[in-house]
């Protein structure tokens, strides 16, 4: 039936909801490489990524006004070849798939930790991913409903509980402040990408942003803050309250922060199971949205009018791979793969990328300057 | 038949076969985990000790605790205190029962073998997660280490950070055969005493849980967990054991945590007792109410000293010598106030004292140093152990009284 | 069978058999058949005669119409007589007029006898001389206020049984429509269900002209239209759309029409059915549509830029587009303080998630998660637990089992014994259910709050899909504890957004960045100065409440 509505477009507002819903979920033992490298730089660490990579997105949205109504899945092929532009969305793909196998694989060990005993990994991270396809199987009109209201009424709960948790924070474990070790903290740095990853779908939103009112960069960089924010107040509570060394050897670091609140004599007790709740929903849209925009990005690239069969095509081999990582050190290999590949996407593809369509761009210009004159 | 024609009916069973299918998957996979709430043996507290004493003490349960583990060796033997529902109608056909909980004891090379020996005395399965005390026999901490009994508790994903953990010279086991006179269930009777701890200063139960003392583990800090003793027909909680890196040290008494809560500042209320201004030898005591304590690190070249300086806010409380009293009087309170300032200082002094003398670092000196001034502390870490026992203290108290009660 | 018994079956046929000559056997077979044969060629034969009559009659007439006037009124007598066979309830009076018959055809019951006999018959008994045509005969002769010529049978027909009388005179190949129904109906009363405290009491009745006009006695206003349509192939019931033509969404209207106009079904006699035919997904529990029997509520939707459909014969009005927060908005938010309604949404809200989840958080908290209970909860809620049998899972079904129970009773039973049947189900069953320890009293008191709670839902069919959900979050819970419940709740959030009532998100649009503006009526609700603008999610033409 006819639809009444024209929602292929999205205000920047939204694209920044998006672009915080992908980023803003901490999973376990993200934090920790973060924490070993830098120390009690990790803060400093944190803030360092998160400039970085909105570095990386600002040049995102700067390639997407260079195009501004094609996606990078239909621009590059035209722009790199047939060959070379579908090998970088191809890579786009590869670092959400890797990311979400990962994020459904930790998320699903530590729900299967807290809330069950022997039930197996597989059912917890079917379950989680048979409704992420339910609402990737919808058009993006609804799923940009879902995530906003997904995102509105589980994150504040959600850090309204991070927040209570700073009951246990104390200043001395905290300090000091500043850490000697350089090195550390750009490794640290560099680490905090995993922390960042999905703000790659910029380039794959970008085309359906209306133009006018706040300019998207804007809205992105508040995006960046508001993720930044949640990471930093989950790096603070992690050293803070766990203490450095308490914190490098905690397996779940933030739940178990939670779980140690304790205001006696007040319903603010035994938290952790609640924290897990409005995180699985965190879980979910980060999975919805990957899932989603390897499906999209995909359908752009070999020009299908659907995203649907893509999903479908995409999920059978994220549960194998989630559920392969069961296994620590596979779990840990695949973590490293997912980085690098994710920082060659953001440091080394997308710059080039830019700096090749810009160069081009000013010698196009140039030569139509030399016929004009 | 019906199977093999085309059409919406087939789809029908198709949808229906599945349906049933899924109800089938539904009712089989509840079974991993469902555990309702009454099928669930609550422990409430746990007491570990050594192994052997118990079977040595008690041939005729040997027999119930005959399997032994040939490699590795029986450590611990642990009493798990299980609540009783319906209260106290059960009776009392368990020794040691006192109506609302029973016991049960395992053994076992760690503290799940222990548990799982210990399933052959209950029906329901152990369920830690509303665990609220935890005792050790001197026994067992001294031959074991702290960080082994503790890892259990902080490992398994059903415990709680906020158990206790207490310290008992004698058998730990026999502890949780006692009925407190509250009426409560042991180990909530040992969890509310330790909550109390913000308004006595004489408990030693702050951040002495497994949390905390995870992290005390971790960063290789000194802990003074709180000894809990039989008193006649009762249980009393009283002075605490030392740990460094993990091994047990040795007591210390009451007005010894008081001066080290005192300096570490985590309390909220206090009762100080000083000498009368007027009747030197009767007591008056001042109730803290609010203060401001501060640890301050100096690091002079290779001079490191320590300042405390503490302002206290409170009431007189109570005073014991005879009638005739302003204690609105300025002079008097004056007075009060210094002499209040002076029995702080000299408890202070007498736990700093305690504490250098064995080398125990109980006031959280080297975290002060690493946290403020960590150029410093890289310098002299190593030589901290020398450093520690000689470390200079200035002590600054300043104490106000802002009340005198309902009567001058 | 065994084979003996077989055998001597066999037998006993053979020896009747025995006594007739295999030769009369099958003479008889050959006459049976040509007696077969004749009796079939004799309903063909009169089958084809019928057709042959039927088309006879319908010679020369238009498709769809089933014959045509003649000049002669004995054969248009005939002819409407044969329509109307076995209608007792029409009535035809010849009467006498200036140059010869005429016939009076009226529906009795539904038609105003005395307006026909004053304005009708009395100025044509008393006509001396004939006018030239029946247009002039409606201009000079009769008295009545609607009077129409119509010439096609089809129009005629319908009059007749909506209670209009047909004229027809001899000599004339036409009728004259009277308009004069008077039937029995309802007058308008109180709301039944939409009651407020204050605020005007009359609500709908049966009667789609009477519904009309309680609208447009509400605003005197040009702009909003009431478009009349026949709904149903054989009930051809009435039924009105109505708008504001300069507010409503541009498209809307069109959209409703296409809908309506996809109405394939012989008789339309319920609203809900039109519902069911124009909504996007009939099989969802929740509805899709805003019902409604106040006028006022109606009104303000229109002004909101709404559409609404009046079904004749049913006492409430369809308003499209609908969402979930208009449907937890009622008319008492609009006659009480602002801050108070703001609370009051809130909570319904809440109640409308406790009525889904409270069950379903019983079992996963109960068999799951106990650890997300404070001890001593946990310790009080274990101890009753302890007297029950079943697990938490089988406990609650029994519970919804008898509170569906009680609910269809205390519904299906005449108002008079209702309350004995709540005394008995609440009092009785609920305190021995309890005592008898096939539940525990606190899950009588979370089954009890999750019933109160869906009644506090404005719109009853919220309050039944509220009830409907409650079976799969419980199953969802009873598998995977509260993570169950999570994903459940997800999967309904999922479908709550994917459902479009006319092109809006069911849900949607609550927390919608690009609709913060319509926080003012949505939520919560701010004072009526501060409320300057239409709902934005409806998609109004003009946006601004204030002024043109």
């Amino acid at each position: 039936m006819a639809n009444l509505e024209a929602k292929t477009r999205m205000s920047p507002l939204q694209l920044a909801i998006v672009i915080a819903s992908t980023m803003v979920v901490i999973t376990g033992r993200v934090t920790e490489p973060i924490i070993n490298y830098a120390g009690h730089g990790a803060w400093l660490a944190l803030l360092a990524g998160t400039a970085a990579f909105y570095g990386v997105a600002w040049l995102m949205i700067k390639l997407g006004g260079l195009f501004p109504d094609e996606s990078f899945a239909e621009y590059l092929p035209r722009f790199l070849g047939r060959w070379l532009g579908g090998a970088a969305v191809w890579l786009f793909v590869a670092v959400f798939f890797l990311q979400t196998a990962i994020i459904l694989q930790g998320a699903s060990r530590e729900i299967t930790f807290f809330m069950f005993d022997r039930t197996p990994f597989e059912v917890v991270e079917g379950g989680l991913l048979l409704v992420c396809v339910y609402c990737c199987l919808q058009d993006w009109g609804t799923i940009l409903r879902v995530v906003q209201f997904v995102f509105f009424t589980a994150l504040p709960v959600g850090l309204f509980l991070l927040v209570i948790s700073l009951v246990g924070f104390r200043f001395m474990n905290f300090l000091p402040l500043w850490p000697e070790d350089a090195t550390g903290l750009a490794k640290g740095a560099l680490h905090t990408f995993s922390l960042f990853q999905g703000y790659e779908c910029l380039l794959l939103l970008l085309p359906i942003v209306s133009k006018g009112g706040i300019r998207p960069a804007k809205t992105v960089a508040g995006a960046f803050a508001l993720s930044g924010g949640v990471f930093l107040l989950g790096i603070v509570l992690e050293i803070g309250v766990l203490t450095l060394e308490g914190a490098k050897n905690a397996s779940f670091a933030l739940l178990t922060i939670v779980r140690s609140v304790e205001i006696p004599g007040t319903f603010l007790e035994r938290l952790d199971t609640y924290f897990l709740l409005f995180w699985v929903q965190g879980i979910f849209l980060s999975v919805t949205l990957a899932v989603y925009f390897m499906a999209q990005a995909l359908t752009l690239l070999y020009r299908y009018a659907d995203h649907r069969p893509f999903v479908l095509a995409l999920v059978p081999p994220l549960f194998i791979l989630g559920d392969a990582a069961h296994h620590i050190k596979v779990f840990e290999g695949l973590r490293a793969a997912a980085d690098w590949a994710g920082l060659a996407f953001s440091l080394v593809v997308v710059p080039v990328i830019f700096a090749l369509v810009w160069w081009r761009r000013r010698r196009e210009r140039g030569a139509e300057q030399a016929r004009g004159t | 038949m019906a199977l093999s024609r085309p059409g919406g009916r087939s789809r029908l069973r198709l949808a229906a076969l599945i349906a049933v299918l899924a109800a089938v998957c539904l009712l089989t996979s509840g079974c991993w985990d469902r555990v309702e709430i009454q099928d669930r043996a609550f422990v409430l507290a746990v007491a570990v000790d050594v192994a052997e004493e118990g079977a040595d003490k008690q041939p005729d349960k040997a027999k119930v605790e005959s399997f032994v583990h040939p490699a590795p060796p029986d450590r611990y033997r642990a009493i798990f205190q299980v609540l009783r529902f319906g209260g106290a109608k059960g009776g009392q056909d368990r020794p040691g029962s006192d109506g609302k909980t029973f016991l049960v004891t395992g053994r076992g090379p760690t503290m799940l073998d222990a548990v799982r020996d210990a399933l052959g005395e209950s029906s329901k399965g152990l369920w830690f997660e509303n665990i609220q005390a935890i005792i050790y026999s001197q026994a067992v901490v001294e031959r074991y280490g702290i960080a082994s009994l503790v890892d259990f508790f902080r490992r398994d994903g059903e415990m709680r950070g906020r158990a206790q953990i207490y310290i008992t010279p004698g058998e730990a086991g026999k502890l949780l055969q006692i009925a407190p006179p509250t009426g409560e269930p042991g180990g909530i009777y040992l969890a509310n005493v330790a909550r109390r701890q913000a308004k006595d200063i004489n408990l030693a139960t702050s951040r002495t849980d497994i949390g905390f003392s995870s992290q005390a583990i971790d960063t290789g800090a000194e802990m003074a967990i709180p000894v809990v003793e039989a008193v006649g027909e009762t249980l009393k909680i009283k002075g605490a054991a030392v740990f460094r890196q993990d091994k047990f040290q040795g007591y210390i008494d009451e007005y010894t945590i008081r001066g080290v809560r005192m300096i570490r500042g985590v309390e909220r209320s206090a009762a100080i007792s000083f000498e009368c201004p007027d009747h030197p030898g009767d007591a008056v005591t001042f109730e803290l109410f609010r203060h401001q304590t501060a640890l301050t690190p100096h690091v002079e070249g290779d001079r490191v000293w320590f300042e405390i300086s503490i302002a206290m806010r409170g009431n007189i409380d109570e005073i014991q010598c005879g009638h005739r009293h302003d204690a609105l009087d300025a002079e008097y309170l004056d007075k009060a106030q210094k002499l209040a300032a002076a029995e702080v200082e000299r408890n202070i002094r007498h736990s700093l004292a305690v504490a250098q003398q064995h080398g125990w670092e109980l006031f959280y000196f080297r975290q002060t140093l690493r946290a403020y001034k960590p150029g410093d502390w890289q310098r002299i870490k190593d030589r901290w152990e020398e450093i520690y026992p000689t470390v200079p203290v200035e002590v600054k108290v300043k104490v106000s009284i802002i009340n005198v009660g309902e009567h001058r | 069978m065994t084979m003996g018994k077989r055998k001597r079956r066999i037998g006993a046929i053979l020896r009747l058999s025995a006594g007739f000559p295999a030769a009369s056997l099958a003479a008889a077979a050959g006459s049976l058949g040509r007696l077969k044969r004749l009796l079939q060629d004799g309903r063909e034969i009169a089958g084809g005669l019928a057709d042959v009559a039927d088309r006879l009659r319908k010679v020369a007439a238009p498709d769809g119409e089933p014959f045509i006037f003649t000049t002669r009124l004995a054969e248009n007598e005939r002819l409407l007589r044969q329509v109307y066979q076995d209608c007792d309830d029409i009535v035809f009076r010849s009467f006498v007029t200036a140059g010869g018959q005429g016939l009076l055809v009226y529906l009795d019951g539904m038609t105003d006898t005395g307006l026909v006999e004053l304005h009708v018959l009395k100025p044509l008994l008393a006509l001396r001389e004939r006018p030239a045509d029946l247009q002039a005969l409606a201009d000079r002769v009769l008295t009545a206020s609607s009077v129409t010529v119509a010439a096609d049978v089809g129009n005629c027909l319908e009059a007749v049984l909506t209670g209009n009388p047909l004229v027809l005179l001899d000599g004339i190949a036409a009728g004259l429509v009277i308009e004069a129904v008077r039937h029995v109906k309802r007058g308008v009363e109180e709301a039944k269900a939409e009651t407020v405290a204050r605020g005007p009491h009359d609500s709908f009745t049966e009667t789609l002209k009477d519904n009309v006009v309680l609208i447009r006695r509400r605003a005197r206003d040009a702009d909003i239209k009431v478009r009349i349509f026949q709904v149903g192939a054989r009930s051809r019931t009435a039924l009105a759309l109505v708008y504001a033509a300069s507010i409503v969404k541009p498209g809307l209207v069109a959209e409703v029409e296409r809908r309506l106009s996809k109405i394939r079904v012989d008789q339309i006699t319920l609203a809900a059915q039109v519902e069911e035919f124009i909504v996007d997904h009939p099989w969802s529990p929740f509805p899709q549509t805003y019902v409604t029997e106040r006028p006022d509520t109606m009104l303000i939707s229109l002004y909101e830029g709404r559409v609404a459909l009046i079904v004749d014969n049913t006492p409430h009005a369809i308003i499209v587009p609908c969402t979930l927060s208009s449907l937890l908005q009622s008319t008492e938010d609009f006659t009480i303080q602002p801050v108070v309604a703001s609370l009051m949404r809130v909570t319904r809200y809440i109640s409308a998630a406790l009525g889904i989840f409270l069950p379903a958080m019983y079992v996963a908290i109960v068999s799951y998660n106990p650890g997300m209970l404070p001890t001593s909860l946990a310790i009080s809620i274990a101890e009753l637990r302890a007297r029950t049998p079943y697990p938490a899972f089988m406990e609650v079904i029994i519970m919804e089992v008898i509170l569906e129970i009680f609910q269809e009773a205390v519904v299906r039973l005449p108002q008079k014994v209702a309350p004995a049947a709540s005394i008995v189900g609440g009092f009785v069953i609920g305190t021995t259910i309890v005592q008898a320890g096939l539940v525990n009293a606190l899950l009588v008191v979370a089954t009890a709050g999750t019933a109160i709670a869906s009644y506090t839902m404005p719109s009853y069919n919220l309050g039944l899909a509220l009830r409907w959900l409650r079976v799969p979050t419980i199953v969802a819970a009873s598998v995977l504890g509260f993570y169950g419940v999570v994903l459940a709740y997800l999967a309904i959030i999922i479908h709550m957004c994917s459902l479009r009532s006319f092109g809006e998100s069911f849900l949607g649009g609550l927390f919608d960045v690009t609709l913060l503006e319509d926080m003012q009526d949505k939520l919560v609700r701010v004072p009526m100065p501060r409320m300057g603008s239409r709902p934005k999610v409806f998609g109004p033409q003009d946006r601004s409440r204030v002024g043109d």
